[in-house]
């Protein structure tokens, strides 16, 4: 007997970090999964998720302690009916789903009358917030990788969090301008020594918190050639001195930060002070600063919510119109205030990643989760809502951490038979708009 | 003068009470009152579901006082933009108590939450207990905090106190929390204790004042001394300036600086 | 007389039965508005979002019922943005800075626009493949390249932004005179106006190149101006509907005399002389409006020396190997020295160039003002007493040396009609979208601006009210919008040019840019019809 294998290769744009790869290949064999080129580890890992079998599979409705199987359509209908009754529905996550989906959740929250918030409110909403006190000078990737020699990593974690982001992106990629990583320096700032710091030309190792003292600090040496007279105990000066040497030399740098900046201290001030850095640092050379966003679609999800309705995340349609105010409308703080008897989670785990703080705030809410995997809050949820996975198994379209719109694809066809975030959505919305 | 009574009915969630403010109240009758809109949640509701309305013997006269009480954290938005009369608050309130304000007084027994006196431009408030983060702060994006006015705290404040304010005055009776007059570009803040890290840190311009210790960031150098004072003690203030890293011209006095 | 549309043309005779009637008795009948120069979609424009919660905050406008979300001023949302353009009669936009790389989020912008048909400009002056081709001379596969970048973008035409400056700042750096080598590229801006014009001419685009000036906004940069436009003089004229080689957009940005801001002036003068004395260029006014506004441009060193001078907040987003560009909020004040000369240097170009087919009236939304405020500017060009009342408020410095009182001209209604209507749709070649005529496209606005029979000029106020709010919006046939209501869901189409040429010497040179020195592959770089809005290929889409 003759075994027929078909064999084909798709291109595939990778929907796990925000670096977006889109020259992932995927070979497949009768509309399996074969082999995976390009991608890293987690890209890879993301991708043959679509064959694991921890899966959310069916719909399910809470009833008691159980949760029983529906079909979409009393799924949707039930969707629709706690979230048509609840006072104050919240609507989050959005950061692992495509640009479409993104949009169709921000109508829903409009028509409710509830808010949409993203994963963006834990994790860079500082950058946000930060933008709209003085603004970014920022660049894409490709500017990088052609021109920059000076390449600083701040609070991130490239190598284990971005993993091709050194080879695609910065100091192992080769451009127009410099033509390999021999012609970049690299400055790597963090408070552990990361692999990225072993590779650096040089290493600052901060205290925990201290960087907005070591920005400040920084910029002090920069602005005025010599550190501050009174000097903050947590800098080490020498370092700095040695850094800004360095820094004043470069014809193009940037500054790309993580967590360890947006998340630390007043993750907010440190962005402010960053930012004002770089605007510095243009009278002397060019700089930008390219955030290091997680997910892979959270920069879309800023974009789209700020196109729509002026606001990058947290946004409150209560009152009919929408209302942004970080540390108000921000999930934390609105769950914290007992603010929202409803919590729909779309492509998100808030129950296994917000503090424990909050997430007790939840007990007693209604809860809706939307999502391809099991997480605690499917675990916690009274309704669950099972998709395909959008970058895997379905379209779209996302942002890298720049700002750069790319295209998901369907690498394969699932075998389940559930719909993508999009096409759930939809129903979603024609449900409720048709019973409003 | 007439003078209304509100007592709060109690709510598990936010309320928001934009409209209890004298310059709505002025020329409306108990009944028009009565139906003023208030909203909680997604909905809106009237001013009675929320409160017990009473009136101080009925005088025909405009609303001139308005008192609330059983206050809580949930009442957000008294005061909201109000430009004249007084408003007494028996208990705590909730976010952005007279903010926007342009007249009138706002005297709260209790604490408020925070961006109390957010953006306002004259009138006065007076905290009796303790404040919270963004007191007299500007909004998201705007370049200027409260722009005038006078704010009292006799209790405590958090973070971000008169940040980018840009006219008028805060006094805080105890300590104040970090970044004090972050961005400050104008007014007079003066805390008679202490305040926490980073005060005045890209300060623009303006004063601010402190009669214990804090701890001021790198881009402030000193400039001399000044003699002043407080309660009948004598106090000797280092003066700084900065924040230099912003070309700033802000002022700091201060008792002590803390490393 | 009566106007009878039908399936979304005029027609002569209606077959139908049942016709919706509108008595328009005593009303001003005009084809809808067409501008073609605002930034309302894309990554810049949702980077002033971004930049500016406030304005958000402060202008909630209408439009926020059911799924509608309407906020903003000088970047209204998208629906808010087909709304407000819709209730001022307008039909047809263009917006003028795409950079390729994030086209598809323009396109993605500009679906959620209702009512408006769209048209885009990609930017292309500091293109490396352009700019290497033109240095190379192979300008016959520039043509080729040129149609394949606007067919991959989905774009209209081309758009050049301070040529060769973008790449300057990419280093920091500015280029301030079209002489002057661009860094690393052997070649000039005057080299990239001249062959992009030509090769724009050759190809066949309905549109000229719209040329955004080197050292825009600065003191003294008329000569720069006059200088671009004579580059482009021996190119003749174009065939087609808009004959103009080069198209000078928001031309008052671009005409100041003096050396610094304190001996600023008006080159009005000056560069209205030349357009009337050359038949090639069409250009836009670039009308500045006393109010705050978001700046927003490809020149990214123009925007940080606005931030510099303002000290205030600054976004600046390059983008790799094709364009810079900058936001900067800004304030134009009456009180103002230079801001004076400025609103005084728009108005004079639109007064001082004699035929109103060479200009569209603009604010270049939102640099000098919003396009809410075009009615305001009629009002000014129509009505010398009522720019006298204007003038009186300025800056006194500015009031005695600015020639604009000197000027007697007012606009017909007739002329302000080109202006807004006719001029900008030839320049554009949709001229059919802007007539009225059997069998063209049915856009109609109607408006009530009082007595008819009286000079409606003579009343600025009433004037301003009624053509800030059409009675009726028609598109295509369709009442969209009756007195700033919306009435029914429409979307517009998305015109756009280019073509795939397949040739080999095009593949080569395309795939090896990608694989150099873009981040993305190629085809992730090319915006699909599907992504479009009722896109519309105005040249053929396969070109041999
Ligand atoms: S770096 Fe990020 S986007 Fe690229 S393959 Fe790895 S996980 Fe995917
Ligand atoms: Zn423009």
């Amino acid at each position: 007997m003759k075994i027929i294998v078909n064999r084909i290769i798709v291109k595939a744009t990778c929907p796990y970090c925000g670096c977006l790869c889109d020259d992932v290949e995927v070979t497949l064999e009768d509309g399996e999964i074969y082999s995976i080129k390009n991608a890293c580890p987690l890209g890879r890992m993301k991708i043959n998720s679509a064959t694991s079998n921890v899966r959310n599979l069916k719909y399910l409705i809470k009833s008691g302690n159980d949760k029983i199987e529906v079909t979409v359509d009393e799924a949707v209908e039930e969707t629709a009916n706690l979230l048509l009754s609840a006072d104050k529905p919240i609507l989050y996550g959005w950061s692992n789903t495509s640009c479409e989906a993104q949009r169709l959740g921000l109508k829903i929250a409009k028509i409710l009358r509830g808010v949409w918030d993203n994963t963006t409110s834990v994790c860079h909403g500082t950058a946000a917030i930060a933008t709209a006190e003085s603004g970014i000078p920022s660049a894409t990737l490709g500017e990088v990788k052609n021109r920059a020699d000076l390449i600083i990593y701040w609070g991130s974690n490239p190598l284990e969090a971005h993993p091709r982001h050194f080879k695609r992106y910065s100091y192992y990629s080769k451009g127009r301008f410099v033509s390999n990583n021999a012609r970049r320096k690299m400055i790597v700032i963090d408070v552990r020594e990361t692999s990225a710091a072993r590779l650096a030309d040089k290493f600052i190792q901060v205290k925990p918190n201290s960087d907005y003292k070591v920005i400040s600090t920084l910029h002090h040496i920069i602005k005025f050639g010599e550190p501050p007279e009174r000097k903050a105990a947590e800098v080490n000066i020498n370092d700095l001195m040695e850094a800004a040497k360095l820094i004043k030399e470069a014809k193009f740098g940037v500054v790309f930060f993580g967590l360890g900046l947006t998340m630390t201290g007043y993750g907010y001030c440190n962005l402010d002070a960053l930012y004002s850095l770089i605007r510095e640092l243009n009278r002397f050379s060019k700089w930008v600063t390219i955030p290091m966003r997680g997910h892979y679609n959270v920069t879309g999800a800023n974009i789209v919510a700020s196109y729509m309705t002026g606001f990058p995340f947290a946004v409150d349609f209560s009152t009919g119109k929408p209302y942004y105010n970080p540390g108000e409308t921000t999930i934390i703080d609105l769950l914290y205030h007992n603010e929202c008897d409803l919590l729909m989670s779309v492509a998100a785990d808030p129950l296994g990643t917000l503090p424990g703080e909050v997430v007790s705030k939840t007990i007693g809410m209604k809860i809706i989760a939307q999502d391809p995997f099991p997480t605690p809050t499917t675990e916690a949820a009274d309704i669950v809502l099972p998709t395909l996975i959008c970058g895997v198994e379905t379209g779209g379209t996302a942002y890298r951490m720049d700002g750069v719109p790319i295209p998901l694809k369907p690498i394969l066809k699932s075998r389940l038979n559930l719909l993508s975030d999009e096409e759930l959505l939809k129903k979603i919305l024609e449900r409720i708009s048709w019973r409003r | 003068m007439r003078k209304i009574i509100l007592t709060f009915k109690g709510h598990g969630r936010p309320v928001l009470v934009y409209n209890i403010s004298p310059s709505v109240f002025r020329s409306k009758s108990l009944d028009q009152l009565k139906k003023l809109e208030v909203k909680s949640g997604n909905k809106t509701y009237q001013l009675k579901d929320f409160f017990i309305i009473e009136e101080e013997e009925p005088v025909i006269e405009p609303v001139e006082t308005i008192i609330i009480e059983n206050s809580t954290f949930n009442l957000k938005r008294i005061g909201e933009k109000m430009d004249t009369g007084r408003i007494v608050v028996n208990g705590d309130a909730g976010m952005h108590l007279g903010a926007y304000m342009k007249g009138g007084e706002i005297i709260v027994n209790g604490s408020v939450d925070d961006w109390c006196g957010a953006e306002m431009s004259g009138g006065m408030i007076n905290i009796l207990e303790n404040a919270g983060n963004f007191l007299g702060a500007n909004y998201i994006g705007s370049l200027e905090g409260m722009r005038g006015g006078v704010i009292k705290v006799e209790g405590s404040t958090k973070d971000f106190t008169g940040m980018r304010m840009a006219g008028g005055a805060i006094i805080v009776k105890r300590n104040c929390g970090s970044f004090l007059g972050y961005y400050m570009v104008n007014g007079e803040i003066t805390v008679e204790a202490s305040s926490g890290s980073e005060t005045g840190s890209r300060m623009r311009g303006g004063v601010i004042n402190i009669y214990g210790s804090a701890e001021i960031g790198v881009g402030f150098k000193k400039v001399g001394l000044n003699y002043i004072t407080s309660e009948g003690k004598k106090l000797t203030l280092h003066v700084f300036r900065g924040d230099s890293i912003e070309s700033g011209e802000g002022e700091i006095r201060i008792r002590e600086v803390s490393k | 007389m009566d106007i009878l549309i039908e399936n979304g043309v005029f027609v002569e005779r209606i077959k139908g039965r049942d016709p919706i009637v509108i008595n328009a008795e005593r009303k001003v009948i005009l084809p809808g508005g067409v501008d073609l120069h605002s930034h309302f979609a894309g990554s810049k424009v949702t980077l002033g979002r971004l930049l500016r919660p406030e304005e958000h905050r402060l202008r909630h406008q209408f439009g926020n019922s059911g799924n509608h979300i309407g906020t903003g001023w000088a970047t209204p949302t998208p629906f808010l943005c087909g709304y407000l353009y819709s209730k001022l009669g307008y039909a047809k936009i263009v917006e003028p800075a795409v950079p390729p790389l994030k086209a598809r989020h323009t396109h993605e912008e500009m679906r959620g626009i209702p009512y408006m048909d769209k048209m885009s400009l990609l930017l292309l002056g500091n293109s490396w493949i352009i700019m290497d081709l033109i240095a190379q001379k192979r300008l016959k596969l520039l043509e080729k390249y040129v149609l394949w970048v606007l067919w991959a973008s989905k774009t209209y035409g081309i758009k050049l932004v301070a040529p060769g400056s973008g790449e300057a700042w990419a280093w920091g750096k500015s280029i301030t005179h079209i002489d002057d080598e661009i860094p690393n590229f052997s070649i000039t801006p005057k080299d990239i106006i001249y062959n992009l014009a030509r090769v724009n001419k050759e190809i066949g685009l309905k549109t000229p190149v719209h040329l955004h000036t080197n050292n825009l906004g600065s003191p003294g940069n008329y000569q720069t101006t006059i200088d671009s436009l004579k580059t482009v003089e021996n190119l003749g004229l174009r065939d087609g509907d808009s004959p103009f080689i080069i198209h000078l957009v928001h031309a008052q940005f671009s005409s100041y005399k003096g050396d610094s801001w304190k001996t600023f002036s008006s080159g009005s003068e000056e560069v209205a002389a030349y357009i009337n004395s050359n038949s090639h260029v069409s250009f836009d006014l670039g009308q500045i409006i006393f109010s705050n506004t978001t700046t927003m441009t490809a020149d990214g060193a123009w925007q940080y020396n606005l931030y510099r001078l303002t000290g205030g907040k600054w976004i600046n987003n390059d983008v790799e190997n094709e364009t810079a560009s900058g936001i900067v909020p800004y304030t134009f004040k009456r009180k103002n020295y230079v801001n004076a000369i400025q609103w005084a240097v728009g108005l004079e170009l639109a007064l001082l160039v004699k035929d109103p087919w060479k200009l569209a009236v603009t604010t270049d939304h939102p640099n000098g003002g919003v396009f809410t405020s075009y009615p305001v500017i009629i009002a000014w060009l129509m009505n010398k007493k009522f720019r006298e009342r204007t003038i009186e408020k300025i800056n006194s410095k500015a009031k005695h040396i600015i020639i604009l009182p000197s000027i007697d001209r007012e606009y017909t209604l007739f002329e302000t009609v080109i202006v807004t209507r006719s001029a900008p749709a030839r320049i554009m070649g949709v001229k059919d979208g802007a007539t009225i005529g059997i069998g063209k496209e049915a856009n109609l606005a109607i408006y009530d601006l009082g007595d008819p029979e009286r000079d409606l000029g003579e009343n600025p106020v009433k004037l301003i009210k009624g053509l800030s709010s059409a009675n009726y919006n028609i598109k295509n046939g369709l009442i969209v919008m009756k007195n700033g209501v919306p009435v029914q869901d429409f979307n517009g189409v998305t015109y756009y040019s280019g073509g795939v040429n397949e040739s080999e010497e095009l593949t080569e040179l395309v795939d090896y840019y990608f694989k150099e020195y873009y981040t993305v592959e190629k085809e992730n770089y090319i915006v699909q019809k599907g992504e479009v809005m009722h896109p519309v290929n105005v040249l053929e889409e396969v070109f041999k």
